[in-house]
C-alpha cells in the first residue's frame, strides 16, 4: 500500500467508524489498522526526508561508478 | 511511338509540360549558391541541399527586391515556378522572391522535424506517469548556480526543508549542453530518484534550443521514473515539454508540482488521528448510550411486569369478590328458605296450630294405634306442656 492508498484507507475507516454500526471487535480492529496506517504515512514522511546534495556530472557519473 | 520529335519540339513540349503543371509558385527551401547578380540586374543562382540541386533565375524586377547581404552558404527559401529554357534545354526556377531563413527559422524546421520523427514513433502519445505522492528522493538537472536553481531549493526550503534532493548542475545552452545535458540526465537515472525534474530558467529562443535537440529528447525519454520539463517561461514550448511527463510552465512551479508541503501532511495526519480518536469515542459513547438505555429498560422491565401482574391480580379479586358475592347472596338466599321450611315444620308451631304428640312413658312417639293400645299410659304433648294419660280399652 503506497501512502495515497493508505490516505483513502484511513478516509474509509473513518467513515466506518463514524456510522458507528461496526460490532466491538470490528471497531477495535478498524481503529489499530488506522493506528497502524497513521505511523506508516508519518514513518514514510521520515524515510523520504535526507540531505540536499550538488553534484557536477562528473561528480554523478562517479557516485554511480561507486554504487 | 513511331512519331519521332524534332527536339525543340520536345524541348517547347516539356516547357508545356512544366507551365501547365502545379509546380508554380511554390516555396523551396535551400542552401544558396553562386549568387550573382548580373550587370542587367538579373539575378542567377543554384539552390541545393543533400539530394538535389536546381539553379534559379530572378529578373532584375524581381531581384531588386533581395536583401542585400545574400551570402553563399545561406538557407533560404525562394517562390519560385519551375520552367526549361528550350535554347539551352536549361531547367530553372524563375524566382519570385526570396528570403533567407534567420537562425531560428532554421531550428524550427529541425524542431518541426524532431516533432514529427517523436508523433510516427508514437513518443508524443506515451501515457504520463503520475508524480509520486510523497518523493523520497528528488534529483534536478539544472543549470550550475543558475537563479533557476537558487528559486527552486527556496521552494524547497519553503516547502519540505527536509525532503531528500540532489542536484545535478550542469550546462543547460550552448554546444557542451548537447552532450552535457543527456549525461547529466543519465546520472541522475543511476542515482535511483522517484522523480526527475530538468530544466532552466528563462532566455532567448536559442539559449532555450538545447531542449528542442534530439539528444537531449532522447535522454529525456530513457528516464525510468517520471520526468517533469521545467524550460523558461509559460510562454516558451519545447520538445522537452512534449516528451515529458509533466510540464511545469517554470521551474519553480516545477518544484511546487513535485514536493509536497510536509506541514500539510503533519496536519494531515494529526487531523486523521484526531478525527479516529474521536470516532472512536464517538462509537464508544453510542454504545454506553445504548448500554444505559438498556440497563434501564431491564430495570423497569419488572416493574412493569409486576404492575400487570398487580392489575391482574387485582382484577381477579375483583371478580372473585363479585363471584363471592354472588355466591353469598345465593346462600343467603338458600338459608331463607330453608327457615321458611324449618318455620313451616317447626313442631311448636304445629303442635300450636292444635297438633299433639303421643310419646311413651320412656319418651318415645307414639306412631301406630297399636303400639298405643299395649301401652300402660302415655304422654300427650301440647304446645303449653305435657299430660299423662290411660289409653282405655276398646271392644
Amino acid at each position: 500500500m503506497n501512502y495515497k492508498e493508505r490516505m483513502e484507507r484511513l478516509e474509509e475507516i473513518v467513515r466506518v467508524l463514524d456510522t458507528g454500526e461496526s460490532e466491538l471487535d470490528e471497531t477495535l480492529a478498524l481503529f489499530e489498522e488506522g493506528r497502524k496506517l497513521l505511523n506508516e504515512c508519518s514513518k514514510e514522511l521520515e524515510e523520504a526526508e535526507g540531505s540536499l546534495r550538488k553534484l557536477t556530472v562528473e561528480e554523478a557519473e562517479q557516485s554511480n561508478d561507486e554504487s | 511511338m513511331s512519331e519521332t520529335w524534332q527536339v525543340g519540339e520536345l524541348a517547347h513540349h516539356l516547357r508545356d509540360i512544366l507551365r501547365n503543371s502545379d509546380v508554380k509558385s511554390v516555396a523551396v527551401q535551400g542552401e544558396l549558391t553562386q549568387y550573382k547578380v548580373a550587370a542587367s540586374g538579373h539575378a542567377y543562382f543554384s539552390l541545393k541541399d543533400d539530394d538535389g540541386k536546381l539553379d534559379c533565375v530572378a529578373w532584375r524586377s524581381k531581384a531588386q527586391h533581395f536583401p542585400n547581404d545574400l551570402e553563399d552558404g545561406m538557407q533560404v527559401v525562394v517562390i519560385a515556378s519551375v520552367d526549361l529554357y528550350p535554347p539551352q534545354g536549361r531547367l530553372q526556377m524563375q524566382v519570385e522572391q526570396l528570403k533567407p531563413l534567420s537562425t531560428i527559422g532554421l531550428l524550427e524546421e529541425v524542431k518541426r522535424k524532431l516533432i514529427e520523427k517523436l508523433r510516427l514513433n508514437g513518443d508524443l502519445e506515451r501515457l504520463q506517469r503520475p508524480l509520486p505522492f510523497i518523493p523520497r528522493h528528488v534529483v534536478i538537472v539544472t543549470g550550475a548556480g543558475s537563479a533557476a536553481l537558487a528559486d527552486m531549493l527556496r521552494i524547497r526550503d519553503e516547502r519540505w526543508p527536509d525532503i531528500r534532493c540532489t542536484v545535478i548542475e550542469t550546462v543547460v545552452q550552448g554546444r557542451d549542453s548537447h552532450s552535457m545535458l543527456p549525461r547529466a540526465l543519465r546520472a541522475a537515472y543511476c542515482l535511483q530518484p522517484d522523480v526527475v525534474v530538468v530544466g532552466r530558467g528563462g532566455g532567448s529562443p536559442e539559449d532555450l534550443w538545447s531542449f528542442n535537440l534530439e539528444p537531449i529528447i532522447e535522454a529525456i525519454l530513457e528516464s525510468p521514473v517520471p520526468i517533469v520539463s521545467a524550460v523558461g517561461h509559460e510562454s516558451d514550448h519545447l520538445v522537452s515539454d512534449l516528451v515529458a511527463d509533466h510540464r511545469a510552465a517554470t521551474p519553480t512551479h516545477a518544484m511546487e508540482m513535485v514536493i509536497p508541503i510536509r506541514g500539510d501532511h503533519d496536519m494531515f495526519l494529526d487531523e486523521f488521528t484526531d478525527r479516529i480518536g474521536a470516532a472512536l469515542n464517538r462509537w464508544l459513547s453510542r454504545r454506553r448510550e445504548r448500554l444505559n438505555s438498556l440497563a434501564a429498560r431491564l430495570r423497569s422491565a419488572p416493574l412493569i411486569g409486576l404492575g400487570k401482574a398487580r392489575q391482574s391480580l387485582l382484577m381477579l379479586k375483583n371478580s372473585l369478590t363479585r363471584s363471592a358475592d354472588a355466591r353469598l347472596q345465593h346462600e343467603r338466599r338458600r338459608v331463607e328458605r330453608c327457615r321458611a321450611v324449618l318455620q313451616l315444620t317447626d313442631p311448636e308451631a304445629v303442635l300450636k296450630r292444635g297438633w299433639s304428640l303421643v310419646k311413651s312413658t320412656d319418651g318415645k312417639l307414639v306412631r301406630s294405634r297399636d303400639v298405643a293400645a299395649k301401652a300402660a299410659s302415655l304422654s300427650l304433648t301440647f304446645h303449653d306442656g305435657d299430660i299423662a294419660v290411660k289409653p282405655m280399652e276398646d271392644d
